[in-house]
Formats: C-alpha cells, structure tokens, sequence
C-alpha cells in the first residue's frame, strides 16, 4: 500500500516561537498512526495543519499525491474529531451525522442509507432523534465519530478524543477504536499525551517533543528500542539513572553503582525497564550482569506491583516488577535478592 | 423546631417586600388600568362601564392606522438591529482579540448609559437642516440646499434603531461567546460552506440571544416615546404620542388607559408568539 | 469567519470597514453634542465660530450657562436625589428578590417570579399610566374619605420615585440573581452547621459573596433613573427631573445650553466606564 500522507519538512512558528519544527513523515494508507507527546509539545498545531485550520510556515503537506497547499478545510479529504468533539447542541444525532453529507447535496435516500449504516456499524442505531445533550460520554463519542467516518475521509484527524472519558470507558473505548480502524480500514492519525492509548491502539508511533519528532516506530520497537533518552523516558516506565564516569566497558552512576557494558560509546544517561530485571537468576550467562539489592519497600498493585530497592552497595534506588505467581510470596522488606539483566536492556543515551 | 421557626421569619421578611412591590407597583396598577379602559363619564359626570373607549379606536381610522404602523415599524426596526448588528456582535466575541474586543465593548455601552434624550438630541443636532451632516455636505459641495433629514420617517428610524439596537448586540454576544470555535472548525471540516455554516451552525446556536434580543428591541422601540416625537415628522405619528396626548393634552385618561391597554397587547401578544416559535421561556430573555 | 478559518483579504476588509462605520454611527451623535458645547455662536449648529466656554460658566442674559441656570440646576438635583433613593430602594428588594427567588421554595412561586420579570416587557409609557391611574384612584378615595390631600398620590417627586422603582427592582434582581446561581451553597450550609441563623447565614456569608453584584445593580439602578423619561414623564410633578427639563427645552427652547449639560453626561458616563474597565481588567490579572 502507498503512502496516503506525506509531511514534508514542515514548520510552523507563532512569532518568536517555533511550535513544530522539520517534522517530516509518512503515513501509510489503512494505517493506524499516532502523534504522541505531552501538551504543548506541538502535535495538535500539526495536526490543525493537516485539518488546514493553520498554515505551514514551511514545508509541505500531501495528501493522495496532491500538495495541500492554499486548500480551504472544507475542500481537504480528511475530518478531524474534535478533542472537544464539537457536536452541534441544537441537533439530534441523525442531524449531527447526516450534517456533511447534506452540504454535499447528495439525495435524501443516500444520505438515509449512509448515516444509518454508519450508525449502526457505531452501535448508536435507536439514537437517531436523541439530543446529543441527553448522550453518555461514549456515545457522544461515538457519535463524534461516526460524523466524521461517514464522510468517508481519506484521512480520520483524531485529536485526544478519549481525554474527556473515565478511566474505565477510556480503556474500552481504546479497544473499540482499534476494532473500528480495522473494519473500516480508513487511516487515522491519533494525538494523545497518553502512551498506553497510542501502545495499544496504533501501528506506528511518532513522538513528538518541543515541536520535533524524536522516533517514528512500532509501539514495539518504540518500547523496546528507544532510540532516544527521551523517548526511553517517555514511554513506558523505566528507571533512570544518570552516570559520573565512564572507563573501558564499565559505567558508574551519580549513585556510585557500577554495571559492564561493552561497545558502549560516549553516554551519560542509563535507563532501565522495572520489567527487564530478573529476580533470582540461573547465573553463567555472559550477555549478563548480575548484582544484589536490598527490598526497601513492596508496592502492590495486582499485575503491576513492583519492588522498591536499592542495588546493595550503591545509593541508587531500582524498581524491579514483581510477577505475582506464588514464588515470590515470601519476600519481605529488608531481604536482599539476586537480580539479573541482559545487558541489551541496559539502555544508554 | 427551633429551626423550622427560623426558617419561617427569614422567608416572610423576603416575601413581604417582594409581595409589596410586585401587588402594588405592577399588579394593582395594570389592573386600575384594565377597569378605567371600560369606563367613561356619562352626561351626570358619573363614571359607567361601556366599551366606548374600545369602539372609539377601531371607528377613528387614525387610531388604529397608527397603531398598525406602530407595530409594523417596530418589526421592522427590529430585524435591522439584528441584521446591522450580529455581524458587530460576531466580531468582537469571535474575530478580534479579547483585549481589543473589551475596549470596543466599552465604546457600545457609553451611549446605552447616557441614555436616550442624550442620543435624540445628538442625532437633531446631526440631521438637522442646518444640522453637521448638511454643513458638511455642503461646504464640500456636494450638495447646495439641504437635505431634509429631520423630521421625517429617515430620522426616526435612525434614533429608534440607534437606542434599541445595542440591546441586541448584549444577549447575542453572550450567545456567541459560549459558542466553541471547534464547532465552525467542525462544520467546516465536514464540507460546510461559509453560509452554510452561517446558516445552520451559528444562527442557531445563537437563537436564544437573537430572541432575547429581539424581544427587548421590539418592547424598546414599541414603547418609545422620545424619538418619534423629536426626530419624527408631522407623518410619524406613532402610538405612545398618543397615549400621551389622551393623558397629557386632553386628559382623556379612560381613552389612554384603553389605548395603553391594546399597546400592552400587542406588545405582550408579538412578545409571547416570538417565545412559543423560539422555545423559549421569559425567564431566559432576562438573563 | 472565525481566527483559525482562512478568509480572503477582501473579506477581511470590507467587514474590518464595516465594523468602523458601526462605531462611528455609535460615536458620531456624542461627539456632534460635545463639540457644539463649546462654538462660540448662539445656535445649535455649525459653522464654528471659535472656541467659548459661556455654556457652561456665562451668566448674562443673552448667554445662560449650565452654572447660571438655576432651573437646570435644580433639576439635576431632583435627578440625582431621584436617582439615589430609587438605587437603594430597587437594590434592596431586587435583592431580597433575588434571594427569595433563588433560594426559598414555596406556593404561586413562579408565577411571582414570572410577574417580577413582566417590567421588562411592559413598556415604559404604560407603567407609567398604570402607576398613575391607580394612585390616582387610591388619592382621590383617601381625600374623599379621609379628607386628607396626599401629595404621593398625584404626579409629584416620589410617585415618580415608585415609578421607577418598579421596574428598577427587576434589573437589580436579575443581576443579583445570576451572581447567585454562581454561589457555592454549601458555604450557607455551613455557616448554618457552625450554628448560625439563617438570616445571619445569608448576611455573614451570602450577602458579602454578592457585593460585587449588589453595587454593579446599585449603579445600573441610578443610570436606569437618572436616564428615565417614558415612565417618569406620566408620574412627575412640579420638580422635573433633568431628563424632562430637557426634553421640554429641546422642544421648545434650545439653546447650545443643551449641549453643554449632555457634554457633562457623556463626560462623566465616558470617564465611569472607562474606571470600571481598567479596575475590573486589574482584578482579572
């Protein structure tokens, strides 16, 4: 499959301050692409300029092929759901999605046929005349959606549209969207601050600090391989440390812990997954470093409960993941354990 | 107990001059009003119930001709303040900067508060045939006698229109301000042209205000007295002047009271229809 | 269209223009009354004859000035006078009102509530024929029974002072009223749990709560009276108020006078406006 957008070195600056800056990508046609980067980092200014609410200081934006250049918003083959979601109060469900498709004057039976196809594909079928004021926050959700998809846009602009959502809908909304993007194979460009949204739901992965993009990656590769500190420090969690000194192959911490690391050029910080430490490891392996820490505290939180601890004979403080099987029931505070890890996980900047 | 009782002093010393206001200063008067409209003076000098006052109105063509030009021009008046100034009212809530707009907001509220015969007077010394506007004109030559301004519907229209009208910019602002700019972003991304998005998405939201706003332009501009009667010509009989010669000139009060009651009529009457077509309830046309 | 719609340059202009025309329709009546204040010449209009103050401090027969004439003066007094009793009297129960309305629950309240809005809507001039037909009615029955001729029932300074009190209640109610239905309950609640009575409740807590409001009305109740003719012009009696002064001045008598007492309103309105903008801009930073 092609390339449905391509952003070509694109800028934009507001006076004095630069707000994206030499971003440059592509997104691949039926893809799932997210922006992800914390507010004020510049991705809803990007992403107004692919709506065409904003233009590029410079650069250019393509979409299909067609430079995007001086095109009005209401000529762009993309739709945006708003982070507000920006439903018209003084219209029903119907009114909302059926809204573009009247503008385009097409017939009433079309017109019929798509908003009620639509509606059901968002399961908002026996909603139609409801006030979108009357709807629960994940049907307006949905009805936010499907206003724009039955437009049927070559691109679907989404700009945090679950920010407003509890905890609880918000995880099954990701779901939802996810299984949407699929079925109906429209590309979607997602903005969100919020890394598990953008793991879980996208292909691709850009992440956007201060105006530039750091890495564009799977949510895999981005997790596994962060190709900058930032990146390693954005998504997911990870321990961080930062490092006095550097000699052959071995690195010491501000916190006077020292690990072997081979091939290692000029770096200066080290961050490592609580989830890549091993507790009680079968010693021998040479891709290994292995070291003690002292249990300093247990912090349980079901699947996600972790170990606070300090690598023995250093100051550095290391949270390690605690896999909740019957093994490790009896660890206690002040116990020092045996830790291990590969020394690909020991990642420096 | 002892806080039930409290509860019924507080209540009662709210009540009282709330109840006092509203029976004696509204509901008694409209009500004096109402009975002196179906009263009138027999030859013995008794006062007696009759519907003469009534009978009179529709017999003397120039009644009721000029209660029907009141109302009409009142519509009228009323849909150029809203056709002159929603796009004033747009402007400042939805174009310019907050901090521009504040300045500009004040500009519109220095003539609302320094009141009408201020502003009449003004637009007499502006209109007049040896008034600035014809000075102007005709030491620029542009012109070599005087237009003739004042006096005439042109006028009155003009001092109607100009102490009424920012009574609609208020209420549609507020409208407007409330307005998400992401839903004209919305509208326009889903393909909606500049007028549709006028049409469907911004006139709409802002009824509310437009209704409010039209309600008290419509209740201003009907009940005027000063600009009709100072910037309105021999022609521009309009009906408070004569409610005020029935009570200030004739002194036939019984005939007044019967034509400030239709006045009420109408003006409630076109007041409730814009409410009812609008879903609109008088509570919010305060607010 | 909005900041973040693209617009054509020719757009931009013609609305930036037409937003300039507006507000110099809006001024152009200040400012012609303001200027012509101050031309030397004894008629309202132009050519300008040079720059006098006479219209103000002259005290000669041919040239009265606002300082000299002891009618207008007298007639601003009434004014003011009027004005203040008015603001206190409507700030008072449009604020009683307003807390009755808002806060109490009890029989025949919305139809209370639906009267206490209908000043509004009633037209000026006809409050003024009904305050005056009843007090009439009432006077004329206390001097027939009573004997006693009350000057509060025919046209005189306080009929008009309860003519516009009744409608200059509504304002204030509606201005209090929507600071009120931003107040956090709760407070009064408290105050009621740390044993206070209700009434102290409402002084101690609400009332100070609403102050900003209570004197915003207080001042819109004092414009509302001091600019009043529809109403006033069927209640007033042998002290005219300004407004009515002038208006019998404009209609039979106008001298540049006029201009000179509309200068000081549109002074004064101009300079208070511009106060409250930069004290309440101040509040917000």
């Amino acid at each position: 499959m092609g390339n449905i957008l391509e952003v070509k070195n694109v800028s934009k600056y507001f006076g004095d301050f630069t707000a994206v800056k030499d971003v440059d990508f592509v997104v691949e046609e039926g893809g799932f692409f997210s922006i992800l980067g914390s507010s004020g980092c510049g991705k809803t200014t990007l992403l107004r300029m692919i709506a065409g609410f904003l233009h590029e200081s410079e650069g250019e934006i393509i979409i299909r092929g067609e430079s995007m250049k001086g095109i009005p918003p209401e000529k762009r083959p993309v739709n945006i759901v708003f982070q507000t979601l920006a439903l018209f109060p003084m219209m029903n469900v119907r009114e909302n999605v059926a809204f573009g498709l009247k503008r385009q004057k097409l017939d009433k039976t079309e017109i019929d046929s798509r908003v009620n196809e639509m509606l059901s594909r968002v399961g908002l079928q026996g909603f139609e005349k409801k006030k979108v004021t009357e709807l629960s926050g994940g049907q307006r959700q949905r009805v936010a959606i499907a206003r724009s998809l039955v437009m049927k846009p070559s691109i679907l602009l989404l700009d945090e549209p679950l920010g407003a959502l509890d905890r609880k809908l918000r995880e099954h909304m990701k779901v939802e969207l996810k299984l949407l993007q699929k079925e109906i194979g429209t590309t979607f460009i997602y903005i969100t601050h919020d890394q598990s949204e953008a793991l879980v739901m996208s292909d691709k992965i850009a992440v956007m600090h201060e105006g530039q993009f750091e890495q564009i990656d799977t949510p895999r590769n981005l997790y596994k391989n962060p190709k900058t500190a930032f990146v390693a420090g954005f998504v997911g969690d990870s321990n961080r440390f930062e490092l006095s000194s550097q000699e052959a192959e071995s690195l010491t911490t501000t916190g006077g812990w020292t690990v072997s690391k081979p091939g290692i050029e000029k770096a200066d910080l080290m961050f490592i997954r609580p989830e890549a430490l091993i507790l009680y490891p079968t010693e021998g392996d040479n891709d290994f470093e292995y070291f003690d820490v002292t249990i300093k505290t247990i912090l349980f939180d079901g699947s996600n409960t972790k170990l606070s601890t300090i690598v023995n004979g250093s100051d550095e403080e290391l949270l390690i993941s605690l896999p909740q099987n019957a093994q490790f029931e009896s660890l206690q505070e002040g116990d020092s354990i045996p830790i291990g890890i590969h020394r690909d996980d020991l990642k420096c900047y | 107990m002892e806080n039930k009782k409290s509860f019924n002093v507080t209540f009662y010393l709210l009540i009282v001059p709330v109840l006092l206001w509203l029976v004696l200063l509204i509901v008694l008067p409209h009500i004096d009003l109402l009975v002196s409209s179906f009263k009138i003076e027999n030859d013995n000098g008794d006062m007696v119930f009759s519907l003469d006052n009534y009978i009179a109105f529709f017999k003397h063509k120039i009644y009721w001709l000029t209660f029907v030009k009141t109302a009409a021009y009142a519509i009228g008046v009323t849909i150029l303040a809203f056709v002159i100034t929603f796009p004033i009212a747009f402007y400042l809530t939805k174009v310019i900067s907050k901090k521009n707009a504040a300045f500009l907001v004040l500009l519109l509220l220095i003539p609302l508060w320094v009141g009408e015969l201020v502003t009449v007077y003004g637009w007499m010394v502006l209109l007049g045939d040896h008034g600035i506007i014809n000075h102007f004109l005709m030491t620029l030559g542009i012109i070599d006698k005087p237009l003739n301004m004042l006096y005439t519907n042109f006028s009155m229209i003009i001092g109607l229109l100009y102490m009424s009208m920012l009574f609609m910019v208020v209420p549609v602002m507020s409208t407007l301000e409330s307005l998400d700019d992401s839903l004209i972003e919305a509208a326009s991304d889903l393909g909606a042209s500049k007028w549709a998005i006028f049409t469907r998405i911004i006139i709409p939201y802002s009824m509310p205000g437009i209704v409010s706003g039209a309600i008290i332009v419509f209740m201003l501009v009907i009940g005027d007295y000063l600009a009709p009667n100072i910037l309105g010509g021999k022609s521009s009989l309009w009906f408070t002047e004569q409610i005020y010669n029935e009570f200030l000139s004739t002194f036939n009060w019984n005939e007044g009271a019967a034509f400030g009651f239709l006045l009420l009529m109408l003006s409630s009457g076109i007041i409730w229809l814009a409410l009812k077509l609008s879903g609109q309830k008088l509570e919010k046309v305060g607010s | 269209m909005i900041r973040s719609l693209p617009t054509t340059k020719l757009y931009k202009s013609t609305y930036a223009i037409y937003v300039g025309l507006f507000f110099l329709f809006l001024v152009l009546p200040l400012i012609a009354i303001s200027v012509l204040a101050f031309n030397d010449s004894d008629f309202i209009a132009l050519p300008w004859n040079g720059f006098t103050l006479d219209w103000f401090f002259s005290a000669t027969d041919e040239r009265e000035g606002l300082f000299a004439d002891s009618a207008l003066l007298q007639s601003i007094y009434t004014s003011i006078t009027t004005a203040l009793i008015v603001a206190l009297m409507s700030t008072l129960v449009g604020t009683i009102a307003a807390l009755l309305f808002e806060e109490e629950e009890f029989r025949f309240k919305g139809l209370l509530y639906f009267l206490a809005l209908t000043p509004l809507v009633i037209p000026g001039v006809i409050l003024g024929i009904s305050i005056l037909i009843s007090s009439t009615f009432v006077g004329n029955y206390v001097e027939k029974h009573f004997g006693i001729d009350l000057e509060l029932f025919r046209p005189s300074y306080w009929l008009v002072i309860l003519g516009q009190f009744s409608f200059g209640a509504t304002y204030v109610m509606l201005l209090v009223s929507a600071r009120l239905k931003k107040y956090d309950r709760t407070l009064e609640e408290a105050a009621l749990s740390l044993k206070a009575t209700r009434l102290q409740a409402i002084w101690y807590v609400t009332i100070p709560f609403l102050r900003p409001a209570i004197i915003g009305a207080f001042v819109v109740a004092f414009l509302l009276s001091f600019s009043n003719i529809n109403t006033t012009i069927f209640l007033v009696g042998s002290d005219p108020t300004l407004p009515i002064d002038l208006y019998s001045r404009i209609r039979f008598s106008s001298t540049p006078v006029l201009n000179a007492v509309s200068f000081l309103i549109v002074l004064i309105i101009t300079i208070a406006a511009f106060i409250n903008f930069f004290v309440s801009r101040k509040k917000e930073t």
